[in-house]
């Protein structure tokens, strides 16, 4: 059998367990509640605040699924762990991902440390649903947006405090 | 004034200007205001939301029943047109999803999702969203769906709570949160309220006990600063939140499975039908109700037992459920009624669970379900197995005595079975109170082996009326381990006594009890605890103090406490005795003397009488020899009486200090976390490491 052939096999196999286990969210469906990130580039005021609260919000949300992720694991229990793998991925497309997009929070001197913690709580979370392909690429992201800034310390890992760079190391060791 | 006065008053004032009884077939406006703001009270529990349905139903003048047929039945759908047509439509959802919620109509449901489905193209408004997911949800429910009720729950979060969080901040931030124009951003802490009902309360009272778990991420959020985060809008008292944190507290605690939500909430649930149990348990007694009721929560229990995939699942329902037993076996014998119940679970099969946690005690604990918990919590889970398995066996055993009294037909069988039930705790005691794994035990259960080694002893020895030789040794064995466990029970040791007499051994008892007094003088642990002036300390030293005397421990076990009184008044009697004994001891000295006197004067010296001290006498007469016997039998006497009365009066006291640690076996029973507890686990593991040490040699 050729490589092709497997790796249409797998894709076929991988289409039919998350078409099983639940139905997919789509961001499409529902139409983007979050504006474009440059787009409400807020510099102060309410608005910087509410821009916080959200990630903040959003980074005490994927501890959660991280947690519920690493229970789920931890019991083998495969219905749940897809079940909440398509949750989260849904939650990042229509959430977390148009709130990230911008490139104004990670220079912003009163965000880029959420900013940071987030992308990194991303990342652990995509490692846990076993995206490494995503993983590696948000933490690709981080090493650019934060180039040259590896001593900044971040929330890595959850509950305690590491440099960026280790962190970053430390995430792709688990990839 | 709080946001909930105020919308209420605000909707009155709105609602009171529309007011006019509805004409069949006619819009309400005051039905319209209350269905529109039916996020505010959906929730509530049937009797409570029917009491509401039938208050505003007054007010508009038609009950929401005759409303939903006469109005939404026929005419809604065709009469209005754009945004109208559409919060009609969404109206009419709620309505028939109140009437459901009221009354149980499964019929109401279906309507109600059939006509919100009408809306399925204008799920873009969040409000459309919360409903239609809100509804499809109960139908989940309904239908025993899990896997449906889990997505539904799902699109909730992700197209209304998610969107409309961020801008409630802001609106709160801005005080406008509670403002008409905010619109259904407003209904973010009902939004809240109400998902975590649905997950919590709602799918247990439709019976999901399966398939939840993916929903434990959805609980964790709701916890986390968000039910029970608006007090002013939703008072604490009216909030799911303290129930949110006995969840989240179990699934992150050594009561949890591995974080599973089926789990946690099968147990909980099993927990409310245990404690109704017992509600009717106290009310009425083992009556017809309160057995079913317990039925119920065995039942409960074996839900939870059954969703249980890991040790540290079976073991927190273990943990409760154990105590159905010991409860049914108390009341039975308090009430003198013997109430059957057939229960899938038993003592043995808690034995068997605390065998696997205790297994893995020096290795791969976590993997049997603590992953996430420090090691002092796998060790605790251990600890309130053992207690539950402690306390249910002492519980049975004593309804088995006690049905030995009652039925005096029976009682070699009941006491037989007391003796086994105990007998299995004392098995299980010593296979696990080793020094390796002392950790894992509580600190209660070096006393409960001492209540089992008693009840043996006693089922055997004082139970039983015709226990076979084989039993009354075993039964006085029993007794002499239960004393080594806690020496401190002064009725133990004449009961030792008494068993001895049973084989016509009480001369054994010296020999048998030797060791126990001496290890309580010699005891380190005793030592210690007296030195560091631990509780009780003080009662402890007294009765050390008395034990190192051996004749107090023949005391201890040939006298009855209950008679000291009459020991002392023996004392006095001995010591009248001793004074008229020397008095006649110089009396007859005297009469000696005199008689030597007299044979001097009348007959030529001889020598001394063997034996006697009649200096000077020469041939005694016979008088003289009476004399000098009489008074040798009186000095010998006088020694006997000093001897006796030297070890008296310094034994009686020390006997009657025994009696400072009386009451003691009843506080431990009653306090299992009585520090003299500690001091027990230390003098049993001093002596079981001794005796090991000895076996190696």
């Amino acid at each position: 059998m050729n490589d092709s052939l497997v790796r249409l096999a797998l894709v076929a196999a991988l289409a039919v367990t998350l078409g099983c286990a639940s139905k997919t969210y789509l961001a499409k469906d529902f139409g983007r509640a979050e504006k474009s990130a440059e787009e409400a580039s807020p510099t102060g005021g309410p608005t910087l605040d509410q821009r916080r609260e959200n990630m903040t919000r959003m980074y005490k949300d994927l501890v959660h699924f991280r947690t519920s992720l690493r229970d789920s694991q931890e019991r083998g229990d495969r219905t749940t762990t897809n079940a909440l793998a398509l949750f989260i991925e849904s939650y990042m497309q229509m959430h977390l991902d148009p709130l990230l997009d911008g490139e104004w929070q990670s220079r912003h001197p009163e965000l880029w440390a959420l900013d940071a913690d987030l992308r990194l709580a991303k990342a652990d979370v995509l490692i846990r649903m076993k995206d490494t392909g995503r993983a590696s690429k948000t933490l690709d992201e981080i090493a650019t947006r934060y180039k040259g800034r590896d001593d900044m310390l971040v929330h890595y890992p959850m509950g305690s405090e590491s440099p960026l760079g280790k962190a970053i190391k430390l995430l792709r060791d688990g990839v | 004034m709080n946001k909930v006065f105020r919308i209420a008053v605000g909707l009155g004032l709105a609602l009171a200007l529309f007011a006019r009884a509805a004409a069949a077939g006619t819009e309400s406006q005051v039905w319209s205001g209350y269905l529109d703001y039916a996020y505010v009270y959906s929730s509530a529990d049937a009797k409570s939301l029917n009491e509401r349905l039938k208050g505003y139903g007054n007010e508009a003048g038609i009950s929401l029943e005759r409303y939903v047929n006469d109005y939404f039945g026929a005419l809604a759908p065709h009469e209005a047109e754009g945004s109208d047509a559409e919060n009609q439509t969404r109206r009419k959802a709620i309505a028939y999803l109140l009437l459901y919620l009221g009354n149980g109509s499964a019929d109401s449901l279906e309507t109600s999702a059939k006509t919100i489905r009408e809306l399925q193209h204008r799920l873009d408004r969040h409000e459309n969203s919360y409903w239609y997911h809100y509804i499809m949800a109960h139908r989940a429910l309904e239908r025993g769906n899990a896997g449906e009720f889990v997505s539904e729950v799902f699109d909730l979060w992700l197209t209304v709570v998610v969107p409309i969080e961020a801008t409630y901040a802001t609106l709160d931030t801005l005080s406008l949160s509670d403002s008409p124009n905010s619109g259904f951003v407003a209904a973010l802490p009902y939004v809240y309220e109400n998902i975590a009902r649905l997950v919590v309360l709602r799918s247990q009272e439709k019976g999901i006990d399966h398939e939840l778990d993916p929903l434990g991420a959805i609980v964790r959020m709701l916890y986390d600063n968000r039910v029970g985060a608006y007090p002013d809008v939703i008072p604490a008292a009216a909030s799911s939140r303290a129930y949110l944190e006995r969840i989240v507290e179990r699934l992150n605690g050594p009561e949890s499975d591995e974080g599973s939500l089926t789990f946690t909430l099968a147990l909980l649930e099993a927990g409310k039908h245990h404690e109704e149990a017992r509600g009717l348990l106290a009310k009425q007694g083992l009556s017809a109700d309160m057995l079913r009721a317990m039925r119920t929560a065995t039942g409960a229990y074996e839900v939870a037992f059954k969703r249980a995939g890991t040790v540290e699942g079976q073991c927190a329902v273990y943990t409760r459920v154990l105590r159905v037993i010991g409860e049914l076996y108390a009341a039975r014998q308090r009430l003198n009624v013997d109430a059957e119940l057939d229960m899938p679970f038993s003592i043995e099969g808690a034995i068997g669970v605390y065998a696997t946690l205790r297994g893995s005690m020096g290795g791969e604990w976590k993997k049997l379900g603590y992953e996430n918990v420090p090691r002092e919590q796998y060790l605790d889970a251990m600890q309130r197995l053992w207690e539950e398995i402690q306390e249910t066996s002492l519980n049975v055993g004593d309804y088995y005595l006690s049905r030995s009294v009652k039925e005096p037909a029976r009682a070699d069988e009941m006491a037989r079975n007391g003796a086994r039930v105990y007998g299995r705790y004392l098995t299980f005691f010593h296979q696990y109170a080793t020094e390796d794994g002392k950790e894992s035990l509580p600190d209660s259960a070096y006393f409960a082996a001492f209540e089992a080694a008693k009840g043996v002893g006693g089922a055997l020895l004082s139970y039983a009326q015709q226990p076979t030789p084989g039993e009354v040794r075993i039964g006085t064995e029993r007794y002499r381990a239960a004393l080594m466990l806690f020496p401190f029970d002064r009725e133990l040791w004449p009961a030792i006594t008494a068993a001895l007499g049973r084989h016509g051994q009480q001369s054994e008892y010296a020999a048998l009890v030797r060791p126990i007094a001496e290890h309580v003088v010699r005891s380190r642990a005793i030592q210690t605890w007296i030195e560091q002036k631990e509780p009780d300390a003080d009662r402890i030293a007294r009765v050390r103090r008395a034990l190192s005397d051996s004749e107090v421990v023949l005391y201890m076990g040939f006298a009855e406490s209950t008679k000291i009184g009459d020991l002392e008044h023996e004392l006095s009697t001995l010591s009248s005795k001793r004074a008229e004994a020397a008095r006649e001891i110089d009396r007859l000295t005297r009469k000696r003397d005199e008689l030597r006197k007299s044979t001097k004067s009348d007959a030529p010296a001889a020598p001394d009488a063997p034996g006697g001290d009649l200096d000077g006498a020469a041939v005694p007469s016979n008088d003289l020899a009476d004399v000098a016997q009489a008074l040798s039998d009186a000095q010998a006497q006088l020694l006997r009486l000093d001897q006796q009365l030297s070890a008296r009066t310094r034994a009686l006291p020390l006997y009657k200090e025994t009696l400072a640690t009386d009451g003691l076996a009843e506080e431990l029973r009653l306090r299992r976390d009585h520090p003299v507890h500690t001091l027990l686990r230390r003098m049993y593991h001093e002596l079981r490491s001794a005796a090991e040490a000895k076996e190696k040699n």
